[in-house]
């Protein structure tokens, strides 16, 4: 941590170089933190965004927690922003009976085994996360998805415990309501 | 299925499909593009006349505040000073009316006479 100081330090006085070997160490973990939360073609603008904010930003890093940990906050925050700003999404996502049929066995997890399946199941999430507002589709992925501690998901994205659980029952209700009128529609 | 098994159903499925990551490749011009947003808000070194701790927003605040309270306090001294010239030459002015009021008071002697 005392290195990370450092490393800030010399940043802080227009140390350039610096701060690009920052990028070089750092940008693995923000790509890889980036692919989890938004579709892949979007990763490179946001992680550009993550490091424009870690520069703008680095004044306010205390030193208390390992700069790694800092910037993949940075990175979670920029993904929420992200979702933030999308607007409804071009093409929408549609599910039919079979898709009803793989959510059905969904928790007989060799029914994915092959790779069609698997894609299925990709599609099934995306349509998913999508009938969530932004601030519910963080808090399934890390809470549901990235098995995060409700305290952890509220430190990534600076929220209070309560706001978290809140998020996380309205989250459960929109989807369960979601699937429920896939139901519906499919019945008829 | 109750509404529970239905939300865990849909959990596993969310989760199948979370652990096939989506795949980066950094493009060929993300680090020249990086470099380029980076230079675009760099800020040169300070040239340093004030101390750095004074240009923080907290402190600029709090040494505007004292600023202004001490030429309010200027002010107000140079201000009351005035007033109290003021008030003095009135009291001279007074006096010295007084002192013709007595000559005044004179002439009603005179006038008496």
């Amino acid at each position: 941590m005392k290195y990370d100081q450092e490393v800030v330090e010399r940043i802080l006085h227009g140390d350039r170089e610096e701060f690009d070997l920052l990028i070089g160490r750092f940008k693995q973990h923000v790509f890889k933190i980036a692919a989890k939360y938004i579709p892949a073609d979007t990763v490179g603008e946001v992680a550009h965004e993550v490091f424009v904010r870690v520069y703008r930003s680095l004044r306010s890093f205390k030193g208390d927690a390992p700069l790694e940990h800092w910037i993949s906050k940075v990175t979670v925050r920029a993904c929420y922003d992200y979702w933030r700003g999308e607007r409804r999404r071009e093409r929408e996502i549609t599910l039919d009976h079979t898709d009803l049929d793989i959510i059905d066995r969904g928790r007989a997890i060799s029914a994915f085994s092959d790779e069609s399946r698997r894609a299925e199941s990709k599609r099934i999430l995306a349509w998913a996360l999508d009938q969530l507002r932004a601030e519910d589709r963080m808090v399934v992925t890390l809470l549901h998805l990235e098995d995060h501690s409700e305290k952890e998901t509220a430190d990534l994205l600076g929220w209070s415990v309560s706001k978290v659980k809140g998020r996380a029952f309205r989250a459960r209700r929109t989807l369960e309501e979601a699937l429920r009128n896939l139901e519906r529609k499919e019945a008829v | 299925m109750n509404k529970r098994d239905d939300f865990d159903s849909l959990l596993a499925v969310m989760r199948e499909g979370h652990r096939i990551h989506n795949t980066f490749e950094e493009p060929p011009d993300w680090k020249n593009e990086m470099r380029r947003r980076i230079d675009a808000i760099a800020v040169q070194p300070r040239l340093s006349f004030f101390p750095a701790w004074l240009t923080m927003p907290e402190w600029g605040v709090a040494c505007a505040s004292l600023l202004i309270a001490v030429i309010l306090q200027a002010y107000m001294f140079v201000n009351n000073t005035r007033t109290a010239q003021g008030t003095s030459d009135d009291l001279y002015t007074m006096a010295l009316q007084s002192s013709i009021g007595g000559d005044s008071s004179a002439e009603i002697l005179w006038g008496e006479q």
